[in-house]
């Protein structure tokens, strides 16, 4: 089940909601724990088991390492939950990866498992990590089991993130408030969310579609294509962060922020602090300190950015292309650090500009799940070969969809928030501010239900990782 | 307006709605059958073991929920409007409006595709006819040729389909309909032509396979408004069509044989205007093979034609020209069964056919 479907919004939630909301508070954990396992069942039936298992043994294991604190038994139940838990991800979703590229290395024949990825694995898996590795570092382990699933399985951020930390949702398990102010924001950022994903994110993915069909290609429209995809993963996702923390706020909780404005970034170094922060956090906090982080020396180190960088590509999926654009990030960070620093900071707009051609670039190997398909785009994008400036196609899908690239363009950029406060702060015209933000919120969702009962394109990108 | 009354506002109203949809999503009578879509709405699925783990059950209820969602027609068309009006969008599910008329976007060219129909209509030249017959071959533009230049949309070249039909069709003679039509003669919510039309045209193929035409038509009016196929694809804003047909004498004692359901038909069935496809009164409508016997015609020449449903609404007017006309859909009956149904001796034969069935004949069997 999505979030941007007929089914969510007018069957799962309002029964949700309704349930919830009259349940008293000792027992909302444990409708958060079964309303989730069905959320999860409803797509993905045959792994629901799977991810109760997780949670059973990671509850089982901080249980042990709480109790053994301090001795080698609670190392090794930790050691113990992880290479379960990573194991399992690596069985589930690189399995076939190995086997085909060890078959492609040694030539032996080795038949594919050919096992479905099952949807949010690498999400809950990598809050249950969390979860273990920060008891054994002294976080308090739940004694109740209906607690932790409530928190792993919880249907917000289930299968698209953002990853939540224990830590930070550790008090709301237990205690946390529900009121009108804490639903009217959360029932906003659903509503963004929703329109980011509806009315923006599902758009581009249109849009690509039809360039992939296309026979008259031009230079023109392979930069349309990939600054349509660009925006497209941008909506996707942040779409889906938002929904997911307005659906928390709804619910008593606060999730951490996943997305902050990306596209304005200066380097991409900073491009990484606001794009996925969930993720970004989670590495340097499992990876990339406890291999020593900066604190080694300058071979170690850069070696440590290349692992962590690698292992962020792999985490995305079991492909090559994911582990190019891991290291094409590394080596930029790298040059960054070293070479590029003082000439970005000086330099706003032209570090602006370099941060957009290089995301746009890596997202050229971050589409392209075959070699020949990287090698084409990027010909298409540089005009090697005979591929005219414009084609016909290009020009009436340019026209067709240049109000949606400008406001997708617009999008990226706090501009429309930043003018909402201003309007606000004018008293004169507060009032009029309240009722249009009232009106955009149900305006939103009047229209994105007519998008969902019209359309039929509707995947989220990120459910593939 | 203080914080709280505004939150307090955004949270009835978001509860109101999505309370309002889940009650009548819930609660209210299911349709089975869309009229401005044209198709059968998906039906609840019956949940088991089976369905439910692999999937299909739920995949199914999500295409129930979306397909009965109350006021289904109101929300498509909001979504049509706001991609056209407040996005500028110069389509929508590959329709546009132009000059009044709703008008899918026929793009691209599909060569393989024209390339393959040409092949099968040159089969049954080769293996089904005989010396006897004369053949010819039509091609009807559809309406994305006389509006998408002025209108800015995407346009293929004609010439080059008609390029490899000649190549394709050796041994027929091509009728080139194309200056004897304009955007006029077309419906504005629908793909097909008018009847009332497309005399002219008639005229031409009469003409062009030397046959004398001496029918005078009067015009009758079907009182139900027609919202043609691109009215419920496009979900647009439109007025209704009115469908007209034309009688002559010549058609006043005509009979009409369903060869594929083994019945009498009429030749213009108006039950059928209250139906889900009112151009279905043509001649039966898409039925794989109808016979039309003229016992009023001065001459003996019969004509065999492969068509598509422009057929239905053309062959009438090719009546007063022929003793018998039989009329053969490729898409309902396969080219290898034909001489089980008709005998080939010394019939015209005429592949009549819309460009946009032959850039899109997977349809053809």
């Amino acid at each position: 089940m999505i979030f941007s479907s007929i089914l969510f919004i007018y069957y799962f939630l309002p029964i949700i909601l309704l349930v919830y909301i009259m349940t008293p508070k000792k027992g909302r954990n444990a409708i958060l724990f079964v309303s989730s396992l069905l959320f999860y069942a409803w797509g993905e039936p045959k792994y629901v088991w799977l991810m109760v298992f997780s949670i059973f043994q990671g509850y089982g294991f901080a249980r042990v390492i709480e109790k053994y604190r301090g001795t080698k038994k609670a190392k090794q139940a930790m050691i113990l939950s992880t290479i379960l838990s990573v194991g399992t991800l690596i069985y589930f979703k690189y399995v076939d990866f190995f086997i085909e590229n060890f078959r492609a290395v040694t030539g032996i024949s080795l038949s594919l498992l050919k096992i479905t990825l099952p949807v949010g694995i690498s999400f809950y898996t990598f809050q249950l990590i969390s979860y273990v590795v920060d008891v054994y570092r002294g976080a308090h382990a739940q004694t109740r089991f209906v607690h932790l699933g409530a928190y792993v399985a919880m249907f917000p951020q289930l299968i698209a993130g953002p990853i939540v930390r224990y830590a930070d949702i550790e008090q709301q398990l237990t205690n946390r408030r529900n009121s009108f102010e804490q639903a009217a924001e959360g029932i906003r950022r659903f509503c963004i969310g929703l329109a980011k994903k509806v009315l923006l994110a599902n758009q581009f993915g249109e849009f690509i579609t039809i360039f992939r069909e296309s026979s008259d290609l031009s230079v023109m429209y392979y930069w349309m294509y990939i600054l349509a995809f660009s925006l497209q993963i941008y909506f996707d996702f942040s779409g889906y962060s938002d929904m997911a923390i307005g659906l928390g706020k709804l619910l008593g909780f606060q999730f951490s922020e996943n997305f902050n404005y990306p596209y304005i970034s200066k380097s991409i170094t900073e491009f990484w602090r606001r794009w996925h922060i969930s993720l970004g956090t989670w590495f340097r906090d499992y990876v990339y300190i406890p291999l020593g982080g900066n604190k080694v020396g300058r071979i170690r180190h850069l070696c440590n950015i290349g692992v962590v960088w690698i292992l962020t590509g792999f985490w995305h999926g079991a492909s090559w292309n994911f582990a190019l654009w891991g290291l094409y990030f590394a080596f930029l960070l790298i040059l960054e650090k070293y070479v590029l620093r003082n000439y970005l900071e000086k330099h706003t707009i032209l570090a602006h500009i370099y941060v957009i051609f290089i995301v746009l670039c890596s997202f050229v190997i971050f589409n392209a799940d075959q070699v020949q398909v990287l090698g084409s785009d990027f010909k298409g994008l540089f005009g090697i070969g005979s591929l005219p400036f414009a084609s016909q196609e290009a020009l009436y899908y340019l026209k067709s969809n240049l109000l949606l690239f400008i406001g997708g363009m617009i999008g990226t950029t706090p501009l429309m928030k930043n003018l909402i406060w201003k309007m606000k702060s004018i008293t004169k015209i507060n009032l009029i501010v309240d009722v249009m933000e009232i009106v955009l919120v149900i305006g939103t969702i009047m229209i994105v239900t007519a998008y969902l009962v019209d359309g039929s394109y509707n995947p989220f990108l990120y459910f593939r990782f | 307006m203080k914080i709280e009354e505004k939150n307090k506002w955004i949270c009835v109203l978001f509860s109101i709605i999505i309370g309002i949809g889940f009650f009548t999503t819930m609660f209210s009578s299911k349709k089975e059958f869309s009229f401005t879509e044209r198709r059968k709405l998906a039906s609840k699925p019956n949940l088991s073991v089976e369905t439910y783990l692999d999937g299909s059950y739920m995949k199914a209820f999500e295409s129930y929920t979306v397909d009965t969602f109350p006021w289904r027609d109101t929300f498509r068309r909001w979504k049509a409007l706001w991609e056209r009006e407040i996005l500028n969008k110069k389509d929508h599910h590959n329709i546009y409006q132009a000059q009044g008329h709703l008008v899918a976007m026929d793009y691209p060219y599909n060569p393989s595709s024209v390339k393959k129909a040409a092949r099968r209509f040159s089969w049954i030249i080769e293996e089904c006819l005989e010396e006897g017959n004369n053949v010819y071959y039509a091609v009807i533009p559809d309406k994305n040729y006389f509006l998408a230049k002025q209108s800015g949309h995407l346009l293929y070249a004609y010439e080059e389909l008609i390029s490899e039909m000649n190549q394709e069709m050796k041994g027929a003679q091509y009728i080139d309909l194309f200056p004897t039509m304009t955007i006029e003669d077309f419906y504005k919510t629908d793909v097909h032509w008018k009847q009332e039309k497309i005399v002219d045209t008639a005229e031409k193929l009469l003409h062009s396979m030397h046959v004398s035409n001496v029918a005078k038509y009067e015009k009758k009016y079907v009182k139900e408004p027609f919202y043609g196929v691109y009215y419920g694809q496009s979900a647009f804003p439109s007025d209704p069509d009115y469908i007209q047909y034309l009688v002559s004498d010549k058609m006043k004692h005509v009979q009409v044989y369903d060869m594929q359901n083994q019945r009498s038909i009429p030749l213009y069935d108006l039950n059928k205007t209250k139906g889900k496809d009112p151009y279905e009164m043509f001649t039966g409508g898409s039925v794989s093979l109808v016979k039309i016997e003229n016992p009023n015609a001065n001459t003996q020449r019969k004509l065999i034609l492969f068509r598509d449903s422009f057929g239905s609404s053309i062959a009438p007017l090719l009546l007063s020209g022929y003793e018998e006309i039989t009329m053969v859909d490729l898409r309902y009956l396969s080219p290898m069964q034909l001489k089980n149904y008709i005998e080939f001796t010394d019939q015209d034969v005429l592949f009549l056919y819309s460009s946009y069935v032959l850039n899109h004949s997977e349809t053809i069997k």
